[in-house]
């Protein structure tokens, strides 16, 4: 036996992204055709819905429906799946067990960021191709959109990720994420183009990181605006630093001196 | 242990309170073990055996007090904490979405094992702790007793130098409890890995332990080698009767019953209150009765 063991502090950073990385998406073998289809049931109910009056309401108003419906996607696909995903490790003890082993917390949540967000495109896409073809909406992609996707992808799964670890059961989790995300889709022109909304709306919106994600969403995917979609990802960039940082450092972990109550 | 190694623990002082808990959890804890030390944790439900284990590798900070692994501090090194120590919880396996060979091949990679001597360290260990026909089933359709196994897998996969082990041997049948016991002896003598046992079951701790903690609402009540502490109660026997048609309360008072299950009871009489038995009780009366010198158990029954 070592006496100090010093050789062997377990894997690169990379390294543990790469192997978490691995047992999410191995977790989820046999239930990803459920994920997509759940994933895809609301955005398309939506769709259909809001459709019926967008078609009078001129072309811009069937983008918003399409790229609002793209966005309830990713919030039903990242933040909830991440959220019950996350209450569920905190409930079996995977926390535990990842924590005694040398891994960074930081590298669990890059990687189920990672894990959902390759399991999410399947419901992203049919949703996107559908959505497009029901609506009447051509797609025109720009070189941003696979950017603008991932950059989308980022404030609500470290949303999710953030309810998820701070929830005493899966259930709270669940019900606090679909709480949000319900709201996070009616606070400000989402799926519905701002002149049809009430100015209270309009400017509680700025504050809404879905508002940004539906418009990277139209700027590179629908109505090709670069200089607007990297504005957008700019805003979502830092909404990401926010939840991701806020969820770093509210995770529970490994105790440390500097973190010890007084 | 040689001079100049340093101890695999020294706790000091160590204090825990939770918020809106009455008591402590840990209160003034204070031990070292040896490295190579096979170290047994005992305690009731409740006492703080968890709490301290948690401290221990330092996934609960101490509201005082200190933990050194091999003369550093866990909490200013938690890296080196985690790949030193193999802890094996007591609560639900975290992997049960994997198969057995993905669990530990993933646990081995974690802790640092290059892929492929991960490979070959997981089917070894299958084997040796007879898993290797399960190997490709999800964990969660594994009984209780192959999940307990697999549990022992995942944290001796890498060979950490220290192991902490939380009721290794629940749910497994007789001659798996044994089998384990010995991979424990073996790991402990020929290998030399400190392990820290937590149990409730004395009985079997007494078997490969060196030195032993009793712990008691949060203290540590009792410290020392099972003999030493069962040295208190030299001048107690404990009698182990199968009651029959008798009843329990007809036995004298000076007969400290300790526990009666399906008309079995275990119990503690001073020897100088032995000839005084022989009289007042037809032990003939009794289908089995057998009387020894103290056990760890009747040691920790009688701090608990």
């Amino acid at each position: 036996m070592s006496a100090t063991h010093d050789k062997k502090l377990g894997l690169s950073f990379l390294g543990q992204v790469w192997d978490l990385f691995r047992i999410q998406l191995t977790n989820w073998r046999w239930s990803w055709p459920q994920m997509v289809l759940t994933g895809v049931l609301a955005p398309l109910v939506s769709i259909a819905a809001l459709g019926l009056f967008a078609r009078n309401s001129g072309h811009a108003a069937t983008e918003y429906v399409l790229t609002g419906s793209v966005t309830m996607a990713i919030l039903f696909e990242t933040q909830n799946k991440i959220a019950s995903n996350f209450a569920f490790m905190r409930g079996n003890g995977a926390f535990e067990y990842y924590a005694a082993l040398p891994v960074r917390r930081e590298a669990l949540i890059f990687a189920t960021l990672a894990a959902f967000s390759i399991l999410s495109l399947p419901a992203i896409a049919v949703t996107l191709l559908l959505g497009s073809a029901l609506l009447d909406v051509p797609l025109t992609f720009s070189p941003l959109a696979p950017l603008c996707l991932l950059v989308a992808l980022l404030p609500s799964a470290g949303l999710g990720a953030f309810i998820g670890s701070r929830s005493g059961t899966i259930e709270q989790a669940s019900s606090l994420s679909l709480a949000t995300t319900l709201l996070m889709m009616a606070a400000g022109p989402v799926a519905v183009p701002p002149e049809l909304l009430p100015d209270a709306l309009i400017w509680i919106g700025n504050l809404n990181p879905a508002v940004y994600a539906a418009d990277s969403l139209r700027h590179s995917l629908t109505a090709p605006d670069a200089s607007r979609a990297l504005a957008d990802m700019a805003i979502l960039a830092i909404f990401a630093g926010a939840v991701w940082g806020l969820t770093s450092t509210r995770m529970h972990w490994r105790a440390r001196y500097g973190r010890r109550a007084s | 242990m040689p001079e100049n190694l340093p101890y695999a623990y020294e706790v000091e002082g160590l204090h825990k309170q939770f918020d809106g808990s009455p008591r402590p959890a840990n209160g003034e804890i204070s031990f070292h073990i040896k490295q190579g030390e096979f170290f047994g944790l005992l305690g009731s439900n409740g006492a703080g055996k968890t709490t301290l284990i948690k401290q221990m590798i330092g996934l609960v900070r101490p509201d005082g007090g200190t933990v050194r692994l091999l003369g550093r501090d866990v909490f200013t090194h938690p890296r080196f904490t985690a790949a030193t120590v193999g802890y094996m919880p007591q609560t639900a396996f975290a992997l049960n979405s994997l198969t057995v060979k993905e669990a530990v091949y993933f646990s081995a990679h974690l802790r640092g094992v290059a892929a492929k001597a991960a490979r070959r360290e997981r089917d070894a260990l299958l084997e040796l702790l007879g898993l290797t026909h399960l190997a490709g089933k999800v964990a969660r359709q594994l009984s209780g007793g192959e999940r307990r196994l697999l549990q022992i897998a995942v944290t001796l996969v890498g060979s950490p130098p220290v192991l902490i082990l939380d009721e290794p041997t629940n749910e497994l049948d007789p001659s798996r409890r044994r089998q384990v016991w010995q991979l424990f002896r073996e790991l402990n003598q020929r290998d030399g890995h400190t392990i820290i046992l937590i149990t409730h079951n004395a009985i079997e701790a007494e078997q490969v332990i060196e030195r032993v903690g009793i712990l008691k609402e949060g203290r540590l009540v009792a410290l020392g080698a099972p003999a030493e502490l069962k040295s208190s109660l030299h001048s107690q026997v404990r009698l182990s009767i199968t009651l029959g048609d008798a009843q329990v309360h007809g036995l004298p008072d000076y007969v400290r019953v300790q526990s009666e299950h399906r008309g079995k009871v275990v119990a503690l009489v001073d020897s100088a209150d032995l000839p005084h038995l022989t009289k007042d009780v037809d032990l003939t009366q009794f289908p089995e009765f057998t009387m020894h010198t103290a056990t760890l158990e009747d040691v920790y029954v009688s701090y608990a």
